[in-house]
């Protein structure tokens, strides 16, 4: 009995190969833009703007509150209705259907990247020492570039790690884009699956790629991350007394807590 | 030239500093006495705005700003005018004592980063840090770290330098090269106002001394006649408070 066709698994998994940059192109983008929105997100929040703050927490609760599958659905079939709306109302001429499925898939994922890293982001920010960035005011830097160059490069170093978990959940909720008929890993195995009947072969190759992905990133993630700690070597006698723990540290474990 | 006209400040019902005036002159080192709660910080912060009065004004060159009607680039104009340099250090952590001194040349002056760089190792240079450039904050003594904060102040070429009780958080043993560093820069003939706790620094360095009480000014002297016996009964108890809490034994009025 041929219950399961080792080899087919092998064949599958090479087969599948070629998706990968498809799905790494998707969650790479809607990772990088979802951050960049997240940012911007935790920034109208600490910064109290009126009525934008208002309207950024309707939008995160939206986004948190709502499947990211009905998001997907609802966006693929909102877009067309959108144009055709545009088209009326300006008498513009843009083709309802040619819209880019990748383009929807990337810009739902990113909102949802966005209103989950908001928080992280935020608390990171907060994290930043307040002493650093008083010594960037005393030398007449202006808010913005006491953001660039000061407070963010410092957040950026506290927030990395929940980022990468970030974009290792994205490479996964990748896979959801098949919905939309976005052809990436999952949606082919599913198409060869199909064709020869072998299911399970084809999504154990799946599950074996996205695997392998995830543990490349950890590992990628990890000597990154070590790089960005070097400012700070462990175990080096430093002037620090107890009372002038970095506050970052205490702020990036309660992170770790809220976000695990 | 730095003057501060009836500047007033107050946290909730507390008042720091209450019409306060008082003249900087160019070129020379004044020191700010006091103990703690007498708004000694709270003048120097007021200076560049980093703690904004609540009213008054303050006149640094041909600059006037308003407290209750200045806006952001007035705020700059101030800043650029002076450097601060902080009791905690206030170092960039993940810089290095170089960058910290280069960041402020790169962003503020706009200094392309060769040109950033070599003026930071100049400046380091004058703090005798040169040999640590590339060394981080971590790596350094508080002693050391103080003095990359002069380095980054001094690199700004501020119009006045104000020191924030520059020696208030280091270890005994490490204040002799913070205070040796800072006259050093006094004889350079750097406008400085200098809020401090030491007054035997005080005393070897300031041409006039300051002391302040619930935000006025009781004593406006220099050192010889501060410390001696002409004073005010106010600023005298201050004194012997002073060499009583650190045990000077040499010390009688």
């Amino acid at each position: 009995m041929n219950l399961i066709d080792f080899g087919a698994i092998g064949d599958y998994t090479v087969a599948l190969l070629p998706y990968i940059p498809l799905t790494l192109a998707l969650s790479v983008a809607a990772t990088a833009l979802g951050t960049v929105i997240g940012l911007a997100l935790a920034l109208v929040k600490l910064a109290r703007v009126p009525v934008l703050s208002q309207i950024t927490a309707v939008l995160v609760s939206y986004l948190r509150g709502t499947p990211i599958l009905v998001q997907l659905l609802l966006n693929v079939n909102a877009v067309p209705i959108a144009i055709l709306y545009l088209n009326h109302a300006f008498g513009t001429a843009y083709d309802a259907l040619a819209l880019s499925p990748f383009l929807v898939a990337t810009l739902t994922f990113a909102m949802n990247e966005a209103a989950y890293s908001s928080e992280s982001i935020r608390a990171a920010l907060l994290s930043v020492d307040r002493r650093e960035i008083e010594a960037a005011h005393a030398l007449g830097m202006t808010g913005w570039q006491t953001l660039r160059r000061v407070t963010i490069p410092s957040a950026a170093v506290v927030a990395f790690p929940t980022l990468v978990n970030n974009f290792i959940g994205m490479l996964k909720q990748s896979s959801l884009a098949f919905v939309v008929s976005v052809v990436e890993v999952t949606a082919y195995a599913k198409i060869i699956g199909a064709r020869d009947y072998r299911f399970f072969e084809a999504y154990l190759a799946t599950a074996i790629i996205y695997w392998a992905l995830t543990v490349i990133v950890e590992q990628i993630a990890r000597v990154v991350e070590r790089r960005m700690q070097r400012p700070r070597p462990a175990g080096r006698a430093s002037r620090r007394t107890a009372r002038e723990v970095p506050p970052h540290v205490s702020a990036a474990i309660a992170e770790e807590v809220r976000f695990s | 030239m730095i003057r501060l006209e009836r500047i007033s400040k107050a946290f909730g019902q507390r008042t720091i500093l209450d019409e306060l005036t008082i003249e900087f002159a160019e070129g020379r080192v004044t020191a700010v006495v006091g103990s703690s709660g007498a708004g000694k910080s709270t003048l120097l912060r007021s200076i560049d705005f980093l703690e904004r009065p609540d009213r008054g004004t303050v006149t640094i060159g041909d600059l006037t700003v308003d407290a209750a009607r200045a806006d952001r680039a007035q705020i700059l104009q101030l800043r650029r005018r002076t450097a601060m340099v902080f009791q905690q250090f206030h170092l960039f952590s993940r810089k290095t004592a170089q960058e910290n001194v280069a960041e402020g040349l790169r962003v503020v002056r706009g200094l392309g980063r060769r040109d950033a760089e070599r003026e930071a190792l100049v400046q380091l240079d004058r703090v005798g840090l040169s040999s640590h450039a590339g060394h981080y904050p971590a790596q350094l003594s508080g002693g050391q770290q103080q003095r990359v904060g002069i380095a980054r102040a001094l690199a700004m070429r501020p119009q006045a330098l104000l020191l924030d009780e520059p020696t208030s958080a280091l270890d005994p043993e490490l204040v002799g090269e913070v205070l040796a560093t800072v006259r050093g820069i006094a004889e350079q003939g750097q406008t400085m106002v200098i809020v401090s706790h030491e007054m035997n620094f005080v005393r070897q360095v300031a041409e006039r001394i300051v002391f302040l009480e619930h935000g006025r000014v009781v004593e406006d002297a220099p050192p010889e006649e501060f410390f001696g016996v002409g004073v005010q009964d106010r600023t005298r108890a201050f004194l012997r408070e002073y060499h009583l809490a650190r045990g000077t034994p040499d010390y009688q009025i």
